[in-house]
């Protein structure tokens, strides 16, 4: 009995320790960026890490007025995310009920559809649509940017919208249209309300798919639709200089404030759009 | 799930002009852009390429080094969250964070932490310990797997998510039945737990490998692709040589191979799956 009490103690003992290091290893990298961002420059440089200082905003101000204009950059983001986030919802929510209520040749396949989205490589579809961009004059424009995130998060949207259409029970759909409603008034007034929480996660996550994306905006964008996730890489080393780490971490923190607020806020109706593929929802 | 090539040409129109960019001289340099038709010349060259050939194992390493290493300290991690202790609901919360984050702020964070020789923390932690402070991300040897450990620090919030999920819904009987006849847990873990988590683990698994094929962010941010080539992956590879180089058909010869070896690799390991 006393030996098992020990070891139960150790148990213990070792799952806290355990959850402790998981909590450091997770948490403290991002503290550091978010101190680094409040540093003053010499105590980012400093042999000994600083860990009490005066925080100052000189990175920020600097983003904002001195030589980057990394406001318009994340206006520029924030339209992008916006507008392909609205766009592919639309399109998500009429094909995921289409899915949900009819059958179809090639229902089945859907599935692996959001699995095939996930294999084609950005970097394969960037040449084509940098050639074919420039020929319809969509280039550097934010209408540009806006198309092809959509086509890359479409599938997504289809897929979690269908898979929330699915769990609400087709009956009530077919009540409202024997009580006079047309399909897209069944859809539109019943099953959309009801799937509203399916509705806000699936779009919260559209945004973030939308607002993380690099490789694209490198690409696609020149200077008038430079998404901001690309405008921090002007703050890595140059031939002429080292890395600005004090502006380089603000523009990673200024990034990355929505998302994970975000994802804090509303983590438990994220989690099935994060892992959707492999969880069955 | 039935399982079919989706990705044929004929099926995709993308890949097909994907394909047939491929099979051109398409050089950016001269305005307006020089196409001449050169067949299967580009795929050749490419398959022969030693720049194309060490992106494509650097491509193998990343993975293995990144997927493996997600893989076993995500199923831990789903292990840990599974118990129900107190700050467990907070462990939960954080885990989250990881995964939503901007893979660029990612990158620069990585940076931040790993570059310099005088200030990084990683090198002043490792002090502690003895070890003597090198400049990871240009460090031949070394740049690869420290950007395969950010790799590792993003997205093992994502094996232990879907592994949390699937060990919601395993059926107590099993495990009470263990239990009675004495098993130890690493026996449980072994012949109870996994074999029933499989089909998720595998899903999980091709998912994560297909995903860090495409890795491009955290390694165009941390590394460039240097020292040398020795993180050019082939992602970056083919970025570098499409648009800083602009040979646009040899490029996109490349890409077609590498989307034709990720429906290779995914169809290999999902008929494993049974999806």
């Amino acid at each position: 009995m006393h030996t098992h009490r020990r070891k139960l103690k150790l148990e213990t003992v070792g799952i806290y320790g355990i959850s402790l290091m998981v909590a450091v290893i997770v948490l403290f990298p991002i503290y550091w960026m978010v101190a680094t961002s409040l540093k003053p420059r010499v105590l980012i440089f400093a042999e000994n890490p600083v860990f009490v200082f005066k925080p100052t905003l000189d990175a920020y101000l600097y983003l904002f007025s001195g030589g980057e204009n990394f406001g318009q950059y994340i206006i520029n983001s924030a339209i992008i995310a916006t507008g392909s986030a609205s766009l592919s919802l639309i399109l998500g929510c009429l094909a995921g009920y289409g899915i949900a209520r009819f059958q179809f040749r090639g229902r089945n396949n859907i599935a692996f559809w959001i699995l095939s989205q996930r294999m084609m490589p950005p970097i394969a579809i960037a040449i084509p649509l940098f050639i074919l961009w420039g020929a319809v004059g969509l280039s550097d424009t934010l209408l540009g940017l806006i198309i092809a995130h959509t086509a890359f998060n479409v599938p997504f949207a289809v897929f979690s919208m269908g898979s929330y259409f699915q769990e609400i029970p087709a009956d009530v759909d077919e009540q409202g249209m024997i009580d006079g409603l047309s399909r897209l008034g069944a859809f539109l007034r019943i099953s959309f309300p009801l799937a509203a929480p399916g509705v806000i996660a699936t779009s919260i996550l559209l945004f973030i798919l939308s607002w993380n994306e690099f490789l694209l905006g490198l690409v696609l964008a020149g200077m008038n639709a430079r998404p901001a996730t690309v405008a921090t890489t002007v703050f890595l080393p140059t031939s002429a200089r080292e890395t600005m780490w004090g502006e380089s971490s603000a523009s990673g923190v200024l990034l990355m404030a929505p998302v994970l607020i975000f994802a804090l806020l509303l983590r438990k109706y994220l989690i099935r759009g994060l892992t959707l593929g492999a969880v069955r929802g | 799930m039935a399982l079919n090539i989706h990705l044929l040409p004929s099926e995709h129109p993308s890949s097909s002009i994907l394909f047939w960019i491929g099979l051109h001289s398409y050089e950016l340099i001269v305005k307006g852009g020089f196409v001449s038709f050169v067949g299967f010349g580009n795929y050749v060259d490419a398959l022969l390429s030693p720049e194309f050939q060490n992106s494509g194992s650097l491509t193998v390493i990343f993975i293995c080094l990144a997927v493996g290493a997600e893989f076993v300290l995500g199923l831990g991690l789903a292990l840990l969250l599974n118990k129900e202790f107190r700050g467990v609901n907070f462990l939960r919360a954080i885990i989250v964070m990881p995964l939503c984050m901007t893979p660029v702020s990612v990158g620069l964070m990585g940076k931040l932490l790993f570059e310099s020789r005088d200030f990084g923390i990683v090198n002043y932690v490792l002090r502690f310990f003895g070890v003597a402070p090198r400049i990871w991300l240009q460090d031949p040897l070394w740049s690869l797997p420290v950007v395969a450990l950010v790799d590792i620090w993003q997205w093992t919030p994502f094996m232990a998510l879907v592994f949390l999920a699937g060990l919601h819904v395993l059926p107590m009987e099993p495990f009470e039945s263990a239990r009675v006849d004495g098993a130890s847990r690493w026996q449980t873990l072994r012949y109870i737990t996994m074999p029933m988590l499989r089909s998720l683990a595998l899903t999980a698994f091709l998912i994560r490998v297909m995903d860090a094929t495409k890795t491009f962010d955290i390694l165009y941010v941390m590394t460039g692709g240097g020292p040398g080539n020795r993180t050019e992956v082939l992602s970056l590879h083919i970025y570098l040589t499409g648009f800083k180089w602009m040979h646009v058909g040899y490029a996109t010869a490349m890409s077609f191979i590498l989307l034709f070896s990720i429906i290779l690799t995914s169809l290999a390991l999902s008929r494993r799956a049974k999806i």
